[in-house]
């Protein structure tokens, strides 16, 4: 029983998450987007937020080295659909910042999440199985510390 | 003028050869004219002198004759037979005038019937029918009193000709008188004319023989001549024909020509020169063939680049879309299955949407490892163990009529690259391979072997490994070999094959840095084959 947040403007894939998350035994709170779930986050302290990297207003990115910053007990899982961003520039910077060698950019995502503090990365489409184990994983942690 | 070669050399020749026979005949009928007209004045003086010697005998025998006849009777001065004898020598042919005179000179008869004559002196007569000039050659000697012509002949140039003649009569040492008698030409005129006439026709039958003679010489020469102009023109014109059926046989393509012209002159060096540039040629087009083929190999290449890149533009902008489209069908009909009791139908429905989901979204997998927007995790190993692992997995799968050859250098040496997306390119390959082989019996050879410098990769990696898969199967035509890398294009039934498993290896193997490249003929079988580049340490 864990406090989850789900980040994603797509509705369904909330909504999808939300489900399986709460069959698990979970409490999960959905945001459409970086600025909602930074007010979630003030309100309420989440064991788990589990974010799209790509979304617009704000990106999933900066939204990861927020939690990190102020709220390090937030484990976090990046999850991407792969593809273009909206924002091909800011994307790119990251690429030289980091020193990523530009392969991909679902991987550049994942990558570049893993590095800004992300516990665990995971690329759509993925099953019942793959999320379980990716979100048990990341609560043991918690629970280990 | 607008005529080939040979015919102008013909007419060209045809003119020279008219020329030469028109002015030979004409040098000849002018000297054959020349010449008859020499000969006609010759006749005409040989016939006149002929004729005046006849003449000049007759007369002289004539005269003689009358004179001897007449020298008892002058004697006696028996005039019946005086006149008998002057009238019947009158009567001679050719005589215009006779006179018997005297010792005197006096005209004892003309041989007339008149007797008017008498009293003339023959001195009178004598110089009214001589020309002055033209002295008497005397013949019979004796003294003779000055004036009296005693004998001899005369000739006179103007009048009409009359050949005079004078003789003696004679008694031992005296003269008693003398005949005189003159003989006219006219009288001959016609016998000189017909003499003439005669001898002109055996001349001018002559100048006809030989004027038939030469207009047939000419007529020979002429035919000749045509005929010579003909073949002269076409001993000319032969090399350059030769020349110019070779040059069009060039402009066919056809490059090895010979013109079998073996000549020092310029002939002979146009034809050289010709075969020369048929050589040059051919060799520039084996160049350029060449080039040609690279080109169209780049382009290809090139081709295979432009649509991965276009398709990873579109890949990318669509897969995100659809991975969070298909994100929340896979969990919702996986939550869908454990809410149904097992064996329903509920329940085999939602495994049947997690499935097609779960094909979708490595169908899309799939297109962004072609497009390179998935990323490979290059790695140094050993290829040869990569493909002997790929081997291990594929090879337990492949029926047992299928005979699956290897032949794996061990020694070939290591490259970087994402095992997981190599082994993808081999099992695709010799997934291809079994397919093509279509149930029968067959055979699939996988080798790997180390090849050194491959000019179509870059210079500073001489060395490659070099991973070929050849099959026994159907093989392909040409049009399925241009089309074999583009995405979604597949031989095989709708349903069976998503038409991405070779576009999908292009695509990794063009991210190692490879390159793919393949024959194939339709019912001999395929091989394909790519290679990777190894890596310094095993240069």
């Amino acid at each position: 029983m864990a406090k989850i947040l789900v980040v994603d403007d797509v509705e369904n894939v909330r909504y999808s998450l939300r489900l399986v998350l709460e069959n698990a035994g979970h409490e999960v709170f959905e945001a459409e987007n970086g600025i909602y779930a930074e007010n979630l986050l003030r309100d309420h302290a989440f064991d788990l937020v589990i974010t799209d990297i790509i979304m617009p207003d704000k990106e999933g990115m900066e939204l990861i080295m927020d939690i990190n910053e102020m709220y390090p007990a937030t484990k976090v899982i990046a999850i991407t659909g792969g593809g273009r961003t909206n924002s091909p520039v800011a994307l790119r910077g990251s690429e030289e910042i980091m020193g990523i060698e530009a392969s991909g950019p679902s991987q550049i995502y994942l990558e570049a999440a893993g590095m800004l503090g992300a516990h665990d990365t995971l690329i759509k489409p993925f099953d019942t199985a793959r999320l379980m184990a990716s979100v048990d994983q990341c609560l043991a942690l918690d629970q280990n510390a | 003028m607008n005529l080939r070669l040979r015919a102008k050399f013909s007419l060209f020749f045809i003119a020279l050869i008219l020329t030469l026979v028109v002015f030979l005949s004409g040098a000849v009928l002018i000297q054959v004219n020349r010449s008859s007209m020499e000969v006609r004045d010759a006749h005409q003086s040989a016939v006149r002198s002929i004729v005046f010697n006849q003449i000049e005998s007759h007369g002289i025998k004539l005269t003689t004759t009358l004179a001897d006849a007449l020298v008892n009777h002058v004697y006696l001065y028996d005039m019946d037979s005086i006149r008998d004898l002057a009238q019947s020598g009158r009567r001679q042919h050719g005589v215009s005038y006779l006179y018997v005179h005297d010792m005197m000179g006096r005209i004892i008869h003309d041989g007339t019937l008149t007797i008017e004559a008498h009293a003339t002196r023959l001195d009178d007569i004598h110089m009214a029918k001589l020309s002055p000039d033209r002295a008497v050659e005397t013949w019979i000697t004796g003294n003779t009193e000055p004036g009296a012509l005693t004998g001899g002949k005369a000739m006179a140039e103007n009048g009409p000709p009359v050949f005079h003649v004078s003789a003696p009569i004679v008694i031992g040492n005296d003269v008693i008188g003398g005949v005189r008698m003159g003989f006219s030409f006219d009288a001959f005129a016609g016998e000189i004319a017909d003499a003439q006439a005669e001898l002109s026709n055996i001349s001018d039958s002559g100048v006809n023989e030989l004027l038939v003679t030469l207009a047939g010489v000419t007529v020979l020469l002429v035919a000749i001549g045509l005929g010579l102009a003909d073949q002269l023109a076409r001993w000319l014109t032969r090399p350059i024909e030769i020349i110019a059926a070779a040059s069009r046989r060039i402009g066919r393509g056809e490059y090895g020509v010979e013109t079998g012209i073996e000549r020092t002159d310029e002939i002979g060096d146009l034809a050289s020169n010709i075969e020369q540039m048929a050589r040059s040629l051919e060799a520039s087009e084996a160049s350029l063939m060449a080039q040609h083929k690279e080109i169209q190999k780049r382009q290809m290449e090139l081709m295979h680049l432009r649509k991965l890149e276009s398709l990873g533009g579109l890949t990318a902008g669509i897969a995100h879309n659809l991975n969070n489209f298909m994100q929340p069908i896979g969990l919702l009909s996986e939550v869908l299955m454990q809410k149904f009791p097992p064996g329903s139908r509920e329940q085999e429905m939602a495994k049947r949407i997690i499935e097609s989901n779960r094909r979708a979204s490595e169908l899309l997998r799939n297109l962004m490892t072609y497009a390179r927007q998935d990323v490979a995790a290059k790695n140094p190993e050993s290829i040869a163990t990569v493909v002997d692992d790929t081997l291990e997995i594929v090879a337990p799968t492949l029926p047992s009529t299928v005979v699956l050859n290897r032949d794996i250098e061990p020694e070939t040496g290591t490259v970087l690259i994402d095992k997981g997306q190599i082994q993808t390119v081999v099992m695709n390959l010799v997934s291809n391979a079994l397919d093509s082989l279509e149930g029968k019996p067959g055979e699939i050879s996988v080798s790997l072997s180390r090849q050194e410098r491959d000019g179509s990769l870059p210079a500073d990696r001489p060395a490659v490994a070099c991973i070929s898969v050849a099959d026994t199967g159907s093989g392909m035509d040409d049009e399925t070999l241009d089309k074999m890398f583009d995405p979604f294009f597949t031989t095989k039934e709708t349903g069976k094959g998503t038409g991405l498993g070779l576009s999908t290896a292009f695509g990794i193997v063009n991210d190692h840095g490879g390159a793919f490249s393949c024959e194939s003929r339709p019912g001999k079988g395929t091989r394909i084959e790519f290679v990777l580049p190894l890596v310094a340490a095993d240069r």
